[in-house]
């Protein structure tokens, strides 16, 4: 279980996050959602210790992870697909996702992880030797979050997903996403999205500038009227 | 260890097999070709072509040192150029014969090492203590220094390792009672010869081609490549990034050794910026992230000059006659480089390598296609506009 008490982050003089307070619980998937700014990629990156909060403490069952660094956070079964594609250019498809396991003590059921990544992603399979920078947009993000699923996390964090994909496309990480939750996988997802998010996510934080505004059970925030004026476009 | 290939199935064993036996073929060749092209230089070389042959040897150790430290791992490192100082003083001391040292005056040393005396020894068994002690205490500073500087990125690192090679050099020049100071140290048996040149490079390169091909080698393009993403997935950027950096000040130190107990001297000017761009220069000609760019650019860049004095002197072409222009090496030099950033940035080789490229040609399925492979050199501060690797503080 993941828990995030008052937690501040800051870039210099700028206050990214202000006082934020989650929790995931172990097979919950959890929904951020926020307009451009709100914090949520911040709020992401310290939880994957990228970055250290200035106040507020992180917890994932009961080790409190804001003293660990990055690849010590991710031994302990926590790994995140960032934000906007970030997979290595020059490296190959099998590259890339072998990377994604270099945590990983169990070096022999690798081969396993690899064939339920392209059980999920086809085409990442017919691009296997293809160079990572060579993969479309769409192709790029699967990778990116195929390669966080080879460090086989308990927890996975994900940073907008969908962004810029086709529509099409956009359902395709939708419906991983759900058939992750159903494997129980728990999940951290942050998504501009807000409705899709809110469709497959158990409950959801709403994050404006820094601050948790709202939360609660997914279905009860998607029929909010004020969430639904402010990020569901209706 | 896991390999890249499918392990598991039987055909992918055989593949693996028979591009390992690929491997060796190509690498056996490659030692007799070398064998019998150093076979052919002692033979028939004059004496200073011969050094110059064993001096693309040298700076070919030094360029696919800096090609680990800075091509792999994105880390602009300006300071190479100080384990070079450190190999070759260190080689120094412990060969330079008793009685040169006190006649040189050299009241720091301590007694073990003015008395030493290690010209009784077989002449390649001492220069490889002086070599061997010369990487090694070269590796011991780098792992010191390297703690600090290895977190952090872009201009950062190139500075501060500047910085570092302003120290070793300011060390150097004041403390005379070791280092004799400005004047430097002579003296120094002329124990490097071509195949132990050589053999260094053989062993540099293949130590430096099996931590890029091992998962290591991966981490480390993967943290030059995108230093959020892999330290997001748990590549411990700090650990890769020291470890190629303490086994390139090893090498470089080897090579500090070996120049040294081929020109006889060891003075300070030798080991600061002229050196060091020249490398960096080798290096970036080469590609970045390729060894066989490196060893090509080392080679390009030790035997031009040579060739192009020739030019400066005049020669008559057919009708032509040219008289002598001094200087006119270096500029045509510069000009062949500035060609060569504009129209091949990634330099000649990028990322790649020239084996691997051969066999490719054999192997059609597995090539990439022409113009797509994203060979761009790492640009000179990767992750800049994020927050310094390791240097979370900053942020709280
Ligand atoms: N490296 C940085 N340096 C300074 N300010 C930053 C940095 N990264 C983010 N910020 C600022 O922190 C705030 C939160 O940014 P963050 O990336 O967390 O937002 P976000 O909710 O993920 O937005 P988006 O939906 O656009 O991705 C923004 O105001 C942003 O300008
Ligand atoms: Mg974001």
């Amino acid at each position: 279980m993941l828990i995030l008490e008052d937690v501040h982050v800051a870039y210099g003089a700028i206050r990214a996050v202000k006082g934020v307070s989650l929790e995931v619980q172990d097979g919950e998937l959890v929904a951020l959602v926020g307009s451009n700014g709100a914090g949520k990629t911040t709020t992401l990156r310290t939880v994957s210790g990228l970055f250290r909060p200035r106040l507020g403490s992180i917890r994932y069952d009961g080790t409190d992870l804001t003293t660990l660094a990055p690849h010590e956070i991710v031994a302990r079964g926590i790994s995140q697909s960032p934000e906007g594609r970030q997979i290595f250019g020059s490296l190959t498809v099998r590259e890339n996702l072998m990377l994604g396991a270099v945590r990983r003590k169990d070096r022999a059921a690798l081969g396993d992880d690899l064939d339920r990544v392209f059980d999920l992603f086809p085409v990442l399979k017919e691009r296997i030797g293809q160079s990572g920078g060579t993969l479309s947009g769409g192709e790029q993000q699967m990778l990116a979050i195929g390669r966080a699923l080879m460090a086989r996390p308990r927890l996975l964090l994900l940073d907008e997903p969908s962004l810029g994909l086709a529509p099409l496309l956009v359902q395709r990480i939708f419906d991983v996403v759900a058939r992750l939750k159903a494997e129980g996988v728990t999940i951290l997802l942050v998504e501009q999205n807000a409705r899709k998010a809110l469709e497959v996510a158990d409950r959801a934080y709403v994050l404006e500038t820094g601050r948790i505004v709202l939360h609660g059970p997914a279905r009860e925030l998607a029929a909010n009227p004020e969430v639904e004026r402010a990020y569901l476009g209706g | 260890m896991v390999t890249l290939d499918h392990a598991g199935s039987p055909r992918g064993m055989a593949r693996s097999r028979s591009r390992g036996v690929q491997r060796l073929a190509v690498a056996v060749a490659a030692l007799a070709l070398l064998g019998l092209f150093l076979a052919y230089a002692e033979a028939s070389l004059n004496g200073y072509r011969q050094q110059l042959v064993t001096l693309v040897a040298i700076n070919a150790i030094i360029a696919v040192s800096l090609t680990l430290t800075s091509g792999f791992t994105g880390v602009f490192s300006l300071g190479q150029i100080g384990f070079l100082a450190i190999g070759a003083y260190t080689g120094a001391l412990l060969t330079i014969a008793p009685q040169w040292k006190s006649e040189m005056f050299l009241p720091g040393l301590p007694e073990w090492l003015a008395t030493l005396d290690l010209s009784a020894w077989p002449e390649q068994a001492a220069l490889l203590v002086a070599c061997v002690a010369g990487g090694g205490l070269a590796a011991l500073v780098a792992a010191l220094v390297g703690a600090p500087l290895m977190r952090l990125s872009g201009h950062y690192v190139a500075v501060a390792t500047m910085g570092f090679l302003i120290i070793v050099q300011a060390v150097a020049i004041n403390w005379e009672g070791v280092t004799r100071g400005a004047r430097g140290l002579s003296q120094i048996p002329g124990l490097t010869g071509l195949w132990v040149a050589y053999a260094w490079v053989v062993v540099t390169v293949y130590a430096v081609w099996r931590l890029r091909a091992s998962s290591f080698g991966r981490a480390m393009i993967a943290s030059r490549e995108n230093l959020i993403a892999a330290r997001a997935i748990g590549v411990d950027v700090l650990r890769k990034r020291l470890l190629a950096f303490v086994v390139g000040a090893f090498f470089t130190g080897v090579a500090g050794s070996l120049l040294v107990h081929q020109i006889g001297t060891a003075a300070p000017s030798a080991f600061y910026f002229t050196t060091t761009f020249n490398v960096i220069i080798m290096v970036v000609l080469g590609g970045m992230g390729s060894i066989s760019g490196a060893v090509v650019g080392a080679t390009i860049l030790t035997l031009a000059p040579e060739y192009l004095r020739d030019v400066e002197d005049g020669m008559d072409l057919g009708p032509l006659s040219f008289g002598a222009h001094y200087g006119l090496a270096q500029i045509i030099l510069a000009v062949g480089f500035i060609l060569v950033m504009i129209f091949r940035p990634q330099g000649l080789f990028g990322d790649r390598e020239v084996g691997p490229a051969l066999l490719g040609r054999f192997r059609p399925g597995r090539r990439r296609p022409a113009g797509l492979s994203p060979d761009a050199t790492p640009t000179l501060a990767p992750g800049v506009d994020e927050i310094p690797a390791d240097d979370r503080s900053r942020t709280g």
